[in-house]
């Protein structure tokens, strides 16, 4: 009698609140992960608690977890060319991206951008020019890897989706500049040095459109300038809800500070964005 | 003379093992399925608690006397809390159940809470044989779930 409570608890089917309560104490996405890996009805559990986890992870996000200095020397040669969701993209030439959780210490590896442009021509992956579009551990079907890449005044849009064997890049016919780029509500954005604005939905490529996007939208967002601005970036404001344009500008021929305008853009449902102030 | 003699009141719990236990109403009035009952005036002198045997019932009491109780220090119910779920998981088990009945929040968050530490950082298979539970998936659908978060698998306590 003494010995039979350790074999009649059935933890495979306590109430499923229950059972989310204790998951929602698994901090690591490494626990979380072995949790759904358990027994089925803790795999249904794990699945449907991942909006509940995305929403955390999206508050806890705010605070700027990952701050690291641009080209830390790590090993072989790997340079970290962004970071999203707690995991850095690291690339080295000539060679795959690999996706590091510094955290959990796993790696996720993923196939060669430079493959694009052939083996002859320069390829290289920026510094924060890469960024995941969902988080590798809650949708590891349904993520991908969007990242710039190029060189000096040409620099493309290029995508690697979760499984796939090789990178497509975005057909952007009038955009090769790309400067920046910012994952906001589902959609991609990203700008090129002259303050066009292209915006797509990776999730939208099918297999037999792989170069264009379906639903890719392209404009110019910016204002005219009596100067042109220096760096065009996207960001979204810190309280996730806005996304704003920021364009930096140095004066010619004085020694002030450079200047900053910022617009917010107002988006319509196809993603088209327009400034509003 | 004015005396003040607040009297207090008891209530008497019975378990599905038909004990009984008399404890004094500001204690039990923390369990909120009790409260409704008391407040709805479905209690009788007697409360049944159809699913909690006596055994749960003592660890119980036990804290919700502890909890009651406010010239105990933020520090001290910390301390009482982590001690109090140091206990076997069979018998954790019962005390999330029937603190889920019962509707005691804060003794089933840290139930809960002390179950998710027994999981840190073990491998599945671990986590399987600790709280015996049967691996229902097929091979090829663990096959899968292990390929998709291959990395997650590294690194994690030995068996």
């Amino acid at each position: 009698m003494a010995f039979m409570g350790e074999f009649s608890s059935n933890w495979a089917s306590l109430p499923n609140h229950l059972l989310d309560s204790i998951l929602n104490n698994l901090v690591p996405d490494s626990d979380y992960i072995t949790f759904s890996a358990v027994c089925k009805p803790w795999h249904c559990i794990a699945i449907h608690n991942r909006k509940h986890r995305c929403l955390s992870n999206a508050i806890l996000n705010q605070i700027p977890l990952l701050m690291f200095p641009p080209n830390i020397p790590s090993d072989n040669g790997r340079r970290i060319c962004g970071s999203s969701y707690g995991w850095f993209l690291t690339v080295q030439q000539n060679a795959g991206l690999v996706l590091v959780n510094p955290f959990s210490g796993g790696t996720i590896q993923l196939p060669p951008v430079s493959e694009l442009a052939g083996p002859s021509t320069t390829v290289k992956v920026e510094d924060s020019n890469a960024l995941l579009t969902a988080d590798p551990i809650l949708f590891p079907k349904d993520y991908a890897v969007v990242a710039i890449y190029g060189s000096y005044n040409w620099k493309r849009l290029a995508y690697i989706k979760s499984g796939d064997k090789s990178c497509s890049c975005v057909n952007t016919p009038g955009f090769d500049a790309f400067n920046n780029l910012v994952s906001y509500r589902g959609r991609i954005y990203a700008v090129d040095s002259w303050t066009g604005m292209v915006s797509f939905d990776v999730r939208g490529v099918s297999d037999s459109n792989l170069s264009s996007p379906s639903s890719s939208v392209k404009e110019e967002v910016a204002p005219n300038t009596s100067y042109d601005p220096v760096g065009t970036y996207i960001v979204v404001s810190s309280a996730g809800d806005n996304l704003l344009l920021v364009q930096r500008f140095l004066i010619p021929f004085t020694c002030e500070d450079p200047q900053f305008k910022v617009f917010k853009l107002q988006l319509s449902p196809s993603g088209k964005a327009e400034i509003v102030n | 003379m004015a005396t003040t003699t607040t009297e207090t009141k008891m209530l008497t719990l019975c378990t599905s093992d038909k004990q009984q236990f008399q404890i004094e109403e500001t204690i039990a009035l923390q369990a909120v399925t009790i409260r409704n009952m008391v407040e709805d005036e479905c209690a009788s002198n007697v409360i049944p608690l159809p699913n909690v045997n006596s055994k749960i019932m003592i660890q119980i009491i036990e804290y919700l006397k502890k909890h009651v109780d406010s010239s105990v220090s933020k520090e001290d119910m910390e301390k009482f809390d982590s001690a109090f779920v140091e206990k076997k998981l069979s018998e954790i088990f019962d005390i999330i159940l029937a603190a889920n009945y019962l509707n005691i929040k804060n003794l089933l968050d840290i139930c809960c809470q002390r179950v998710a530490d027994v999981m840190k950082n073990k491998s599945p298979e671990w986590v399987r044989r600790t709280f015996n539970i049967v691996n229902d998936f097929t091979a090829e659908e663990e096959a899968k779930i292990r390929k998709e978060h291959e990395w997650a698998f590294e690194g994690v306590d030995e068996d």
